[in-house]
C-alpha cells in the first residue's frame, strides 16, 4: 500500500469535522487522490478504502459512477467537450473534430507524448455560453475553432 | 384501526406500513422489482407507482406510508401508462431469450409484461451484451437480463452482511459485479437467485435442470441444522430439483443458507442402499421385505439387551414408533457438531447453527441419552437409525456385537452392519421436528420413497407383527 502525500492527509483532516462519518468523505477523498495521482487506479481505490476504513467495493461503485474520476491515466491537459444539446447545436461537434485532427487522436484517447486527452462529457451546466470545453479544471466558454487553436498553441 | 382504500377496497393498516404491503393483504399485488419485503426500500424501479386521490404526482407504493383515509388507485389510465412505460424501458435492453432462460415461468419481468406491458417493442437499436460470468460455486450471472433493481446488492449487504456486489458504471453501462470478479464470499449466495426478479442470477445447481412449470412443490423443513428453516421442495416425477426458503418470520424470515439449499443430493445418490440388504455372510445379499423382516426378527430374538443409536433427524413420530417397538431398549441420540442441544449455538449472524441435525431437542425431550454415553459393547444388539442427512460415526457398527441399520445408508458405510433396512430421508416422509427454539414444526412428504425404501413406522410395525406385511 502506497500512502498518500501530505496534501491529501491535511485536506482530509481539515474536512473530517464536516462529515458525519468517514464514508461520507469518499467524494472529497477521491478528488484529493485524483489531484495527487492524476487518475484513480485500482490500487488508489484500495488506498482510499484503507484510509477511510470502508470496503473497496464502496469506493469502486462511486469512482465508476462519476465520469469526473479518471479510471485510466489522462494527458497533462484533458479537453472535456460537452456534447449535449445546447453545445451540440452551437457547434461542439465541429470543435471535437478539429481537436481530434489537431492532436491526431480519437475521442477518448491520449496523445503518445501524454500531453492531451480528448473526452466527451455530459452537460457542464453552462448552456448559456455554449459551446463549452472544460480543460482540466477551467471552463472555456463560447468556444470556437480559433480559440481552440490558440489554447492548444499556448499549451504546447 | 386506521384504513386506506385501495381500488375501492377498504384495508386496515398498522402505522408505518407501506401501501404496497397493505394492498397485498387485499390481494392487490402491485407490480414491483426493486422492492422486497426483507430488504431495505430504495424506490428506484418506479414500477409500483400508484395514484393517490388529492395528490398531483404518482407515488411509489413501496416507500409511501399509509395515512388514514388515503384513497389509492392502481388502475387509472395514468398509472397504467406509467407502468407500461417503465416496462418498455426495462425491455429495451432485455434479451428475448425466455425460451432458454431458467427464470421463465417465475419471472417478474415476464409476468408484468403480460399484465402491464405493451405487445410490441419500439426499440430497434443494438442491445448491450455481456458474457455469462461465474460468481463463485453457487451463482452464475447473466448480465444481459439484468434490470438493475439492485436487490442483489442490498441482499449481500443486509442478509449476507458482506458488501461484495456493486453496481459498476452508470446508466446504460451499469453492470452488477463483484469487486475484481472475486467469487461471492457469503454463505447465503443461493438466495441471490431467489431475490433476483429476472433470470440474471441463477443457481448453478438448478440451472438448465427443469422447466419450473413442471415442478410440484411441498412444504418442508430443512434438515441441515437445528434452525429448522422452512423450505419449499420442488420436485417432479419422484426427483427433487431444488429447495427454496419459505417465509416464516419466527424462524428463518425469507432466507436459507447454501448448505441447506444444496443439501438434498444425498436422497438420489446412486450409492444409497435402496433395498433391504443382508450382510451376515461375506457377500452382500439383497432381500425382499418379508425376508428382511424375518432376518431382523431373528437378530432381535437372540438379543437380551438392545441399544439404539438414533441420528437426530428422526421425526417425533418415528421416535414414538421406535419407543413402542423397543420398550426395553436404551436410546441414544447422535448429532454432528454437538453432543447435547445445550452446546448448540449460532455459527453466524443469521441462521446457521452448530448442531447439524434438525431434531436433537425432540430426541432429548423423548428421553434419549447423549452419544457420549453410548458404548456399543454394552449391548447384544445395536440398532442404528439414520433417518436423514446426519451420518453416523464411520465404522461404529464394527464395535457392536450384532447390528441392524435402519434408514438411509450409503454403500460405503456398511462396514460392521449385519442387516440394513432402508427407510425414508426427510423429504420422503412427513413428520415433526423440534428446532433450536423448541418450536415444533410439521412438514409434508415431497417425493415417494426411493427404491424399496419404506417409512420407518411401517418397517417397525412389520417387525412387531409378523403377520402384517411391510409396505
Amino acid at each position: 500500500m502506497a500512502s498518500f502525500g501530505k496534501e491529501f492527509t491535511t485536506e482530509m483532516e481539515r474536512i473530517e469535522r464536516f462529515y458525519p462519518n468517514k464514508q461520507a468523505m469518499l467524494l472529497p477523498a477521491l478528488h484529493a487522490a485524483q489531484a495527487e495521482r492524476g487518475w484513480i487506479s485500482d490500487s488508489t481505490m484500495q488506498d482510499i478504502a484503507d484510509y477511510l476504513s470502508i470496503p473497496k467495493t464502496r469506493v469502486k461503485e462511486v469512482a465508476t459512477f462519476y465520469h469526473m474520476f479518471h479510471l485510466k491515466p489522462v494527458g497533462k491537459y484533458n479537453l472535456q467537450f460537452c456534447n449535449n444539446i445546447a453545445c451540440w447545436l452551437r457547434g461542439s461537434e465541429e470543435l471535437i473534430h478539429h481537436a481530434e485532427k489537431k492532436c491526431g487522436i480519437q475521442m477518448g484517447e491520449t496523445t503518445p507524448d501524454g500531453n492531451f486527452t480528448i473526452s466527451e462529457v455530459e452537460c457542464l451546466g453552462s448552456c448559456g455560453t455554449a459551446p463549452v470545453c472544460q480543460i482540466n479544471d477551467d471552463y472555456h466558454e463560447n468556444f470556437d475553432v480559433q480559440a481552440l487553436d490558440k489554447v492548444l498553441g499556448e499549451m504546447k | 384501526m386506521p384504513n386506506i382504500v385501495v381500488d375501492g377496497v377498504q384495508v386496515e393498516f398498522k402505522p408505518g406500513e407501506k401501501i404496497i404491503d397493505v394492498a397485498a393483504r387485499a390481494k392487490n399485488v402491485i407490480p414491483r422489482y426493486c422492492y422486497h419485503e426483507g430488504l431495505s426500500i430504495v424506490a428506484q424501479c418506479r414500477m409500483c407507482l400508484v395514484e393517490i386521490e388529492g395528490q398531483k404526482k404518482l407515488v411509489t407504493a413501496c416507500s409511501t406510508p399509509c395515512t388514514d383515509g388515503m384513497k389509492v388507485n392502481t388502475t387509472t389510465d395514468r398509472v397504467k401508462k406509467s407502468v407500461a412505460g417503465v416496462q418498455e424501458f426495462l425491455l429495451a435492453n432485455h434479451p428475448l431469450d425466455c425460451p432458454i432462460c431458467d427464470q421463465a415461468g417465475e419471472c417478474s419481468l415476464q409476468e408484468n409484461s403480460y399484465k402491464h406491458g405493451n405487445e410490441d417493442t419500439r426499440f430497434d437499436f443494438f442491445r448491450r451484451t455481456y458474457i455469462d460470468v461465474d460468481m463463485g460455486p453457487s451463482i452464475k450471472k447473466n448480465m444481459n437480463r439484468c434490470i438493475h433493481c439492485t436487490r442483489c446488492i442490498r441482499y449481500c449487504d443486509e442478509v449476507g452482511q458482506i458488501h461484495e456486489m456493486i453496481a459498476e458504471q452508470r446508466g446504460n453501462n451499469t453492470a452488477i459485479v463483484t469487486i475484481d470478479d472475486k467469487p461471492l464470499q457469503t454463505a447465503y449466495a443461493g438466495g441471490l437467485a431467489d431475490v433476483c426478479p429476472v433470470g440474471s442470477l441463477t443457481t448453478k445447481d438448478f440451472r438448465f435442470k427443469k422447466r419450473v412449470w413442471y415442478l410440484k412443490t411441498a412444504a418442508s423443513i430443512c434438515d441441515g441444522c437445528s434452525q429448522g428453516c422452512n423450505i419449499t421442495v420442488s420436485h417432479d416425477a419422484g426427483l427433487i430439483y431444488r429447495l427454496e426458503p419459505r417465509e416464516n418470520q419466527e424462524v428463518n424470515k425469507w432466507w436459507m443458507c447454501d448448505e441447506g439449499r444444496y443439501g438434498f443430493h444425498h436422497v438420489h445418490s446412486p450409492s444409497r442402499v435402496m433395498s433391504p440388504t443382508d450382510l451376515r455372510t461375506s457377500e452382500m445379499k439383497s432381500l425382499n421385505w418379508s425376508e428382511a423382516s424375518n432376518a431382523a426378527r431373528e437378530l432381535l430374538k437372540s438379543a437380551r439387551s438392545i441399544g439404539l443409536l438414533v441420528a437426530a433427524d428422526a421425526t417425533l413420530e418415528e421416535v414414538v414408533a421406535l419407543k413402542k417397538s423397543f420398550p426395553q431398549a436404551e436410546f441414544f441420540s447422535f448429532s454432528i457438531g454437538v453432543d447435547k442441544s445445550e452446546d448448540d449455538k449460532a455459527t453466524d449472524h443469521l441462521l446457521r447453527r452448530k448442531d447439524k441435525s434438525p431434531n436433537l431437542r425432540g430426541l432429548e425431550e423423548a428421553g434419549f441419552k447423549p452419544f457420549s454415553s453410548f458404548d456399543p459393547k454394552n449391548f447384544d444388539l445395536c440398532v442404528f437409525v439414520s433417518a436423514g442427512k446426519v451420518r453416523l460415526p464411520y465404522g461404529i457398527a464394527k464395535l457392536a456385537k450384532k447390528s441392524i441399520g435402519m434408514g438411509l445408508f450409503f454403500k460405503e458405510e456398511l462396514t460392521g452392519l449385519n442387516l440394513v433396512l432402508p427407510a425414508c430421508s426427510t423429504y420422503e416422509k412427513a413428520g415433526t421436528f423440534v428446532n433450536q427454539q423448541g418450536k415444533k414444526q410439521c412438514f409434508a412428504a415431497a417425493v415417494q420413497p426411493v427404491g424399496m425404501s419404506r417409512p420407518l413406522e411401517n418397517i417397525l410395525s412389520a417387525l412387531s407383527d409378523g403377520a402384517r406385511k411391510v409396505g
